[in-house]
């Protein structure tokens, strides 16, 4: 313990001098994964707003090619190493951070810079062990490559420590990033940056740690934790945030929520999904609902709790992961608002999460009965099951901007999953007056649709105004451009035969 | 269900209204204590929003004596309420509208909140 304070404060008396050139700046590397590509600056921009700082002042956007997954970094300037670490370390798509201290068109230069930052001085202790990784996008480097360039950094990185590959006390790294995608063999990099790695990524592990395969309650509806946690980061959830989920089924996304530090309400009108089903019980159609997990649980979630042995609902998963329990009502978010007092729910969320059914995969019901309604015998309302209709696709989106609208502080997000084909616009996204547009990036599902994820701030205050039953018939009835681009343009299954009689 | 929540709910009863329908009575039946950290300032700036008379009402289901009158500088006091609001889990019981005496049942720390169709 003494040595390693003793070591602590030698390395705060040595830190490296900075130079201006690169003071404060950041190479940032993204996870790569074909999927969540388009999400990578959506996620980066909204972990830096809640960090207080502006994503225009921090980075240099990339072209769209590089946006699309063509190269994953990106260099970043940071005021403070704290508030990099705030945003690097709560991101699911950014693997880690290097503080860069030299960048060259080669390697001598890059390796001078970085020489030139150092000084003479020897500023890690021999107790520090330490290793120093080649990385290059595009090319392979076989061992024999990476020594040479190892040998370049000899006179820039200089240890007395041990030379430890897993679990160094300090990592340096060099990169080597190519213009190209796919350089040809023995091209040369079109940049090198020599730096210590100074952060990584803590959220990364909860894609695992969620993984669905390990869930003790499943609908079939359940969305992937991965998607789910971007989701929660795209809406702003950190420590404390109020987050509320409308649309919840067996709260995959409040999960997400949760363990990004939320407090979580959701609702739902599925008596199913909420209740729960007993252990015994199983579905044909909808896969384990309630069964055990597919995969046996691992030592790093809860053991299994007294109330879930028996009989699994919504609550099971949050106590699985040993997450703070949410709030669950079954209610009829069509009819939201009827059931709260209006000062104790407006303005009061600063998230609003959702994956609104849109009879993709789940048909959307509200409450209510088309046609003549029977009276419901006295005898009977104890266990009746009320009835529900479908809930029309333009409705769902309505209520769910709505809610948002009114329910969000200003500045509050809404981040939501919208099905549709991959050639939406931005302006075919149905929009709030109170709401305006952050981001809208997909998620491609086949060659003709994708998953949309949209962003949405609350802007101003909502007014009664902006809401009409007027505003809403026109958005109903698709008299609203935008609305009829995007209707025409949402995926959704063709209309399920007429039931025979 | 916290009582938290039962504090932000009004009756959606067809016919009646927000100060009608609130505050819904709270039945027990089965409740639980789940401690959670406690902090002053937190507690201060969640009962801003929160009807104490009603918080009143529904703790005494749950055997917690609130005094009669809130004060916000009293850290006894607000320790207590945080117990009330974020501590205690309503796990069987019923919620019931003040003005139409329809029930709404809580199942599985779940209330059910949906209307028949005959009730729309």
């Amino acid at each position: 313990m003494v040595n390693r304070a003793k070591q602590q404060q030698r390395e705060a008396a040595r830190a490296p001098p900075r130079d201006d050139a690169v003071a404060d700046r950041y190479l940032l590397r993204f996870v790569l994964e074909a999927h969540t590509d388009r999400f990578r600056y959506l996620e980066l921009d909204a972990l830096l707003r809640s960090a207080g700082l502006d994503p225009a002042s921090c980075y240099d956007r990339p072209s769209a090619a590089a946006a699309a997954g063509e190269e994953p970094y990106v260099v970043l300037r940071a005021p403070s190493p704290r508030l990099l670490r705030d945003v690097v370390t709560r991101a699911i798509l950014v693997r880690d951070a290097l503080e860069i201290w030299g960048v060259g068109a080669d390697h001598g230069a890059c390796a001078a810079q970085a020489a030139a930052l150092e000084g003479t001085d020897v500023f890690f202790g021999e107790e520090t062990t330490w290793c120093l990784g080649v990385e290059a996008y595009g090319v392979g480097l076989d061992l024999g490559a990476q020594e040479a360039v190892r040998n370049q950094y000899r006179g820039a990185f200089r240890c007395r420590g041990r030379v430890r590959l897993k679990g160094a006390d300090v990592r340096y790294r060099v990169v080597e990033v190519y213009d190209e995608a796919r350089p040809a063999r023995g091209a040369a990099p079109a940049r090198c940056y020599a730096g210590r790695v100074v952060a990584a990524s803590r959220a990364r592990e909860l894609v695992s740690k969620l993984d669905l395969k390990q869930r003790l309650y499943l609908g079939p509806t359940a969305l992937d934790a991965e998607l789910a946690l971007i989701m929660a980061n795209a809406a702003g959830v950190r420590e404390g945030c109020s987050t509320l989920d409308p649309f919840a089924g067996t709260g995959s996304i409040l999960v997400a929520c949760a363990a990004l530090g939320g407090r979580c309400l959701g609702s739902d009108i599925d008596w199913k999904v909420l209740r729960g089903k007993h252990v015994s019980e199983r579905d044909s159609g909808e896969r384990r609902r309630g069964a055990l997990p597919r995969k046996q649980p691992s030592a790093a979630l809860q053991p299994l709790h007294a109330d879930d042995r028996e009989r699994r609902t919504i609550f099971a998963n949050f106590r699985q992961y040993g997450l703070p329990l949410p709030e669950i009502l079954r209610m009829d978010s069509s009819r939201f608002f009827d059931s709260f007092r209006g000062p104790s729910i407006e303005g009061a969320f600063d998230c609003v999460v959702s994956d609104p059914p849109y009879g993709v995969r789940a048909g959307a019901r509200c409450a209510g009965k088309d046609g003549a309604v029977k009276p419901v015998p006295d005898e009977l309302r104890r266990e009746h099951v009320p009835a529900t209709k479908p809930y029309a696709t333009a409705d769902v989106l309505c209520d769910l901007l709505e809610i948002a609208a009114r329910c969000l502080k200003r500045g509050g997000r809404l981040a939501y999953l919208l099905p549709a084909t991959n050639d939406l616009t931005p302006e075919d996204v149905p929009r709030h007056p109170a709401l305006t547009l952050v981001a809208c990036e997909p998620q491609q599902l086949s060659t003709k649709y994708a998953r949309w994820l949209v962003v949405m701030v609350k802007g101003r205050d909502w007014s009664a105004r902006d809401w009409t039953p007027a505003v809403r018939a026109g958005v109903r009835r698709g008299a609203d451009a935008p609305f009829a681009a995007l209707k025409e343009k949402l995926a959704l299954p063709a209309p399920p035969p007429a039931p025979k009689r | 269900m916290r009582l938290l929540t039962h504090n932000m709910l009004v009756s959606n009863a067809k016919g009646v209204s927000e100060a009608e329908g609130y505050p819904l009575a709270l039945e027990v039946t089965e409740h639980r204590r789940e401690e959670t950290e406690f902090d002053v300032e937190t507690t201060r700036k969640t009962m801003e929003t929160v009807k104490y008379d009603a918080l009143r009402g529904a703790a005494r289901a749950v055997a917690i004596d609130l005094p009669e009158v809130y004060d916000g500088d009293d850290a006894d006091l607000l320790r207590k309420v945080h117990e009330a609001l974020c501590d205690v889990h309503v796990i069987e019981g019923c919620l019931v509208c003040p003005k139409s005496g329809r029930r709404f049942p809580i199942n599985n720390g779940i209330p059910n909140l949906l209307l028949h169709e005959d009730e729309l």
